[in-house]
């Protein structure tokens, strides 16, 4: 059984990588009882796209979202 | 169209389709982007300028300033991993300083002794966050954020998220192992996540 650790490491490389049918199946079954990780999946991709999205703001966007 | 915006401010040439102000804005812009990843040097203003420049030649096929900005931003892009390409001939990344990244001890510190979410450090949920990533707000977060992180972190998370390198090209231009680059992705994920949600969620008030 992977810990939180493990599992997230996973979940990062997923990014990167393809992972292992084993490595899925490990990483399924934590998330699928950790609410933790299971919140740490969901927020990967906001980050990737907080990354763009301070990269390659436009100031002209901001005062509509504020 | 030319004689409409005749009475701007000539940034770029006659008839300049953008006026000066956002000019000097979107060059301010990118010189945070580049020295970001490339640290405050000579080469990120040439760089910086040379896109600027090239940009400029062909803004009048831009009408919107967002779209002008994004192809500014993918010229940038390419220079940066250029100067990239060619500082790795002379230093490599993973020879700069001790691998102070790399602790000791077995677990970052959101993780107790065996491999467990502290209580402080678990993930919570976020909601529905997306629609504030342009604020100003957010944006200043972030950036601090992103400072928070070790420079090695930090780098190669830009690296790999905003220039979308590929792992290996990572690899190849910091001298880092592959095994090295992942370890590295993922503590300034947990890094930043950890940042984030603290400062912009609102959950504490700690900077880092």
């Amino acid at each position: 059984m992977l810990n939180c650790h493990d599992a997230t490491f996973l979940l990062s490389q997923r990014l990167e990588r393809d992972l292992s049918v084993t490595e899925r199946a490990n990483l399924r079954l934590h998330v699928t009882i950790c609410r933790g990780c299971t919140n740490f999946e969901r927020q990967l991709p906001t980050l990737g796209k907080a990354a763009r999205a301070f990269a390659s703001h436009d100031p002209g966007a901001e005062d509509s979202s504020s | 169209m030319d004689q409409l915006v005749s009475g701007r401010f000539d940034a770029g040439g006659p008839g300049s389709t953008f006026d000066e102000p956002f000019i000097e804005q979107v060059r301010a812009e990118m010189l945070r982007f580049a020295r970001l990843q490339l640290g405050d040097d000579a080469e990120v203003e040439d760089a910086v300028q040379e896109a600027l420049a090239g940009a400029l030649r062909n803004e009048r096929s831009f009408r919107a300033e967002a779209a002008f900005k994004t192809w500014i931003i993918a010229i940038l892009k390419n220079k940066i991993a250029d100067i990239l390409r060619r500082r790795q001939r002379h230093k490599s990344l993973a020879a700069q300083g001790p691998n102070d990244d790399f602790e000791t001890g077995e677990y970052s510190a959101a993780f107790d002794s065996r491999g467990k979410w502290q209580e402080m450090s678990r993930p919570r949920p976020w909601g529905n966050p997306e629609e504030s990533l342009h604020s100003q707000q957010f944006l200043a977060i972030f950036d601090s954020c992103l400072g928070c992180l070790p420079a090695r972190q930090a780098r190669v998370f830009m690296m790999r998220e905003i220039i979308e390198l590929e792992p290996a090209e990572i690899s190849a231009e910091t001298g880092l192992s592959m095994a090295n680059i992942y370890v590295l992705l993922h503590r300034a994920r947990l890094g930043l996540r950890a940042c984030l949600e603290s400062n912009w969620l609102g959950t504490g008030a700690q900077t880092c």
